[in-house]
């Protein structure tokens, strides 16, 4: 049963997600394309603030894709769980429990897809920008040599502890979509228990939680920082990686926790008008 | 035999301690047409969607062929809401699939009849149909399932007369001969010669529940006099 509820969940959502992730590599391509134009080559004032301008003008475009594609799934949880949807989605021959997990499952996909695509339109853009503007200055081997003595210079400096933060940095990312799957959907389960006003006890639970989390990071994470520093701990991935581990296995437990609670409330305390 | 669905002291309060169902005790038999008959607010679709799962009584007990409401009861009971439920992006193919994939006992066939004698499009989105075709499909698919209960929440409410012919024709021809239907509505006099049964209820409790047979011969009244006599404000 859950294969199938996957496999629909997957068809009723895949469409917006695919097209704004599109329209952000297009975007990129675009983007991209503008540092082959030879005004880069002339000897303008201003060429700096264009630079910046149009990678701000590209940062926002990746921030209105990603919040883009949060809200639909968020929309299309609420819909589909607490609307008159749901009364199709409630009465199908499945436990909660499957159908909260099809609904999550492909929502984390989802908000995985969403980080894979953001990275690579960056990396379009700066791979692009990267090969028109420098390509008379430096080859390839050039390039890469340059990476590779950058790579080495990090690692001699700072030796573990970068591979130690660039492990604490994936798993913040892995727990950031395990938590933000579940923020949009325990917000929206505790706020169908506002009945007269569902989407407005969804928006309040959705602040809620997150200032709870970000209080208790800070206050998890401030002292022991404060504590590196002063204790002569210069090198600042050393101070940053613990951290991350931190925030990453506060999510998690936090994603768990929400996830419970979400099930009993669609078990056992759900009420459609 | 025992009934297909039997009900004890079943009681659901809702926030404001609002009393929706008051101990409702209930045998509802097998192979029967059922009409669940009750001023608003009586308690008729609370009743109804606790039999679907779609809420957690506060006391008492319900069994479906044996199974409080479930994964495995829904399997056997098809339920036509007040309201619709379709993703209005969807089309009416889509929505085919989407029952048999999850219904066993969903007659594809069935429902490409009916589509057909309604000249539905199945390549339609839902969102380019009017409210009555909309309608009109979801009762298609409830109905082209064998199911063993078809629970039918005022299927013809808000609808023209020629409409209200068409459902109550597909009702009809459509169910399960062995199956119960209960069929909550406010417009008796379409639906009473349909019933084998009807049952009464008023503020969640059990007023009254006996055979169409009974209301006309021992009564002298057609159900919806009944009903008028019995409900007079």
């Amino acid at each position: 049963m859950l294969g199938k509820l996957l496999k629909h969940e997957w068809k009723s959502i895949w469409k917006i997600p695919t097209i704004l992730l599109g329209a952000l590599m297009g975007l990129a391509v675009l983007a991209g394309f503008g540092f082959a134009s030879p005004v880069w080559d002339s000897s303008l004032d201003g060429l700096g603030v264009l630079a910046v301008l149009t990678w701000m003008l590209f940062y926002l475009a990746v921030l209105g894709v990603s919040l883009g594609i949060m809200l639909y799934l968020a929309v299309r949880f609420y819909r589909s769980m607490f609307t008159d949807e749901g009364y199709l989605t409630h009465t199908l021959p499945a436990t909660s429990r499957q159908l909260l997990l099809s609904k999550v499952l492909i929502m984390a996909a989802w908000i995985f897809l969403s980080m894979v695509g953001v990275f690579a339109s960056i990396l379009i853009v700066g791979g692009m920008a990267f090969f028109f503007l420098l390509r008379q200055e430096l080859s390839w081997n050039e390039f890469g040599e340059l990476l590779s003595y950058v790579w080495q210079m990090i690692h001699s400096n700072v030796g573990i502890q970068f591979t130690s933060f660039l492990a604490g940095i994936f798993f913040m990312l892995a727990a950031g979509i395990v938590y933000g799957t579940m923020i949009i959907a325990g917000s929206i389960s505790i706020g169908q228990m506002v009945h007269k006003h569902k989407v407005l006890g969804s928006i309040g639970a959705y602040f809620a939680i997150n200032t709870v989390v970000q209080i208790v990071s800070m206050v998890i994470v401030m002292p022991m920082m404060f504590y590196n520093m002063y204790n002569g701990t210069e090198n600042v991935f050393a101070i940053l990686a613990p951290t991350y581990w931190i925030m990453g296995a506060l999510e998690c437990a936090l994603a768990v926790g929400l996830y419970f609670l979400s099930e009993y409330l669609i078990r056992k305390q759900l009420n459609l008008d | 035999m025992s009934g297909l669905v039997e009900i004890r002291n079943l009681t659901k309060v809702y926030e404001k301690k609002r009393t929706a169902l008051d101990g409702l005790n209930l045998v509802i038999p097998r192979g029967k047409i059922v009409g669940l008959l009750g001023p608003n607010g009586s308690g008729k679709t609370t009743l109804i969607k606790i039999l679907n799962g779609l809420l957690v009584p506060t006391g008492g007990q319900v069994l479906i062929n044996g199974l409080a409401p479930g994964a495995q009861t829904k399997a056997r009971i098809s339920y036509l809401p007040e309201r619709t439920y379709f993703q209005n992006s969807m089309r009416v193919k889509e929505l085919l699939e989407y029952f048999a994939d999850f219904y066993e006992d969903f007659r594809m066939e069935r429902a490409r009849e009916m589509l057909l004698s309604l000249h539905i499009n199945e390549n339609d989105r839902i969102k380019t149909l009017s409210k009555g075709t909309r309608e009109k499909v979801q009762l298609i698919l409830v109905m082209s399932r064998d199911a063993d209960l078809y629970v039918l929440d005022e299927p013809i409410a808000g609808v023209d007369p020629a409409a209200r012919d068409y459902i109550i024709k597909t009702i009809i021809k459509n169910y399960n001969e062995k199956a119960t239907v209960l069929l909550s509505t406010h417009l008796i006099s379409d639906i009473e010669n349909i019933l084998d049964e009807v049952i009464f209820i008023r503020e969640g409790r059990l007023l009254l529940q006996t055979t169409v047979e009974e209301i006309r011969e021992v009564k002298g009244k057609s159900v919806d006099s009944y009903f008028r006599e019995v409900f007079a404000c």
